[in-house]
């Protein structure tokens, strides 16, 4: 079984990167997340009934690992990250306009930011609901003033 | 700006972590609250099996009946807070369930904590003024005095109920207190996410 779990996990350790990155602000905090979420996941995995992909079940792990963790409030230079977006074909720029969404992100709330990666990471708001234990159609509400946000700050950062 | 289409782009740079045997639970100095309480509960089942052990020796070698009767008392509390916080270090580890919906696991992490942290208080109602008042018959029979003869003095026993009268109140508010610093934040953070997730939306 455990190389089966390592086979599978190791296929979509980028989710908990992603998780990590998205909340944790501290080096040593990083590593010691990584750790507590693959031995949750391991912990939890007896019973995963492959009901939904493993994917999704182990995005499930690492949020709940993540907000259940004692987190530094981090300081995030949003203004600095968002006055390099531009509207150029440039792949530099590009990639700074995805470094601004991301940087957008992790300036929402906790709850904001999870109902939004969750999003674009193609979840349903059926899905959403279902993993953050909230009703689907405040998922929808919130999914929407969420994505309003975004937009005008990477329009305009000063919002 | 299409969200999607950016989002897609993102590659996340990759943390420098040594692949983690899952077999190789909690990191030495891990931060999740549950993983303190663990190592928590693993200190004082140690330091009560230390104490117990110590009181067992000096219940054979001070030979009088009152401190051997306060003794028997002190090993009895020191039994029960091994028994009990080594139990709670074992289950530990089975506890809570992280592959719920994130309402739950945070509800669910909150009343653990919370549970936890009650549970201590109230030992700490009874364990210090038992410890305390053992101590003093322990120091005193060390020096040669008669116990039993010491307590029949009203100025004594008299002090001997206000220590205790004292200090139960202020071992079990420095037991919350001392909860307080530990895990007062990550208490605070939980009660906000849980309150953050049960507001009604407006559409």
């Amino acid at each position: 079984m455990e190389r089966v779990f390592s086979d599978q996990l190791n296929q979509c350790r980028g989710i908990i990167f992603k998780v990590i990155r998205l909340y944790v602000h501290d080096p040593e905090d990083e590593k010691d997340l990584f750790q507590e979420i693959v031995y949750q996941a391991w912990k939890s995995y007896p019973r995963f009934d492959g009901r939904s992909k493993f994917s999704t079940w182990l995005y499930r792990v690492s949020l709940n690992t993540v907000l259940t963790f004692k987190r530094r409030p981090a300081p995030i230079d949003r203004v600095a990250n968002l006055e390099r977006v531009g509207g150029t074909s440039d792949p530099y720029e590009k990639r700074e306009a995805t470094e601004a969404l991301y940087q957008a992100i992790r300036a929402l709330g906790e709850i904001d930011r999870m109902i939004v990666t969750l999003h674009l990471d193609g979840y349903t708001n059926e899905e959403i609901a279902e993993i953050s234990g909230l009703s689907k159609n405040h998922v929808a509400v919130r999914l929407h003033r969420t994505k309003e946000i975004l937009t005008k700050r990477l329009k305009d950062p000063e919002v | 700006m299409n969200l999607h289409e950016v989002w897609r782009k993102l590659e996340v740079e990759k943390l420098e972590v040594d692949h983690p045997s899952p077999l190789n639970p909690w990191a030495a100095k891990s931060k999740h609250p549950i993983a303190k309480l663990k190592s928590a509960y693993k200190m004082t089942a140690l330091f009560s099996l230390v104490f117990l052990i110590l009181c067992v020796v000096l219940f054979f070698l001070i030979d009088q009946w009152v401190v051997q009767v306060g003794l028997l008392a002190t090993n009895v509390s020191f039994l029960f807070g091994f028994v009990t916080n080594f139990s709670m270090f074992r289950k530990i580890d089975r506890g809570l369930p992280m592959d719920g919906n994130v309402r739950m696991a945070l509800q669910n992490t909150y009343d653990y904590i919370r549970s936890n942290i009650r549970f201590q208080e109230r030992t700490a109602l009874f364990f210090y003024p038992l410890s305390g008042s053992a101590g003093f018959m322990v120091g005193t029979a060390i020096t040669g005095a008669d116990v039993w003869a010491l307590l029949q003095l009203p100025a004594v026993y008299w002090s001997l109920l206000a220590f205790a009268v004292i200090i139960t109140p202020v071992g079990w508010l420095s037991t919350r207190w001392m909860y307080k610093v530990s895990y007062g934040v990550c208490l605070a953070q939980l009660r906000d996410l849980i309150a953050e997730l049960d507001q009604p939306v407006e559409e």
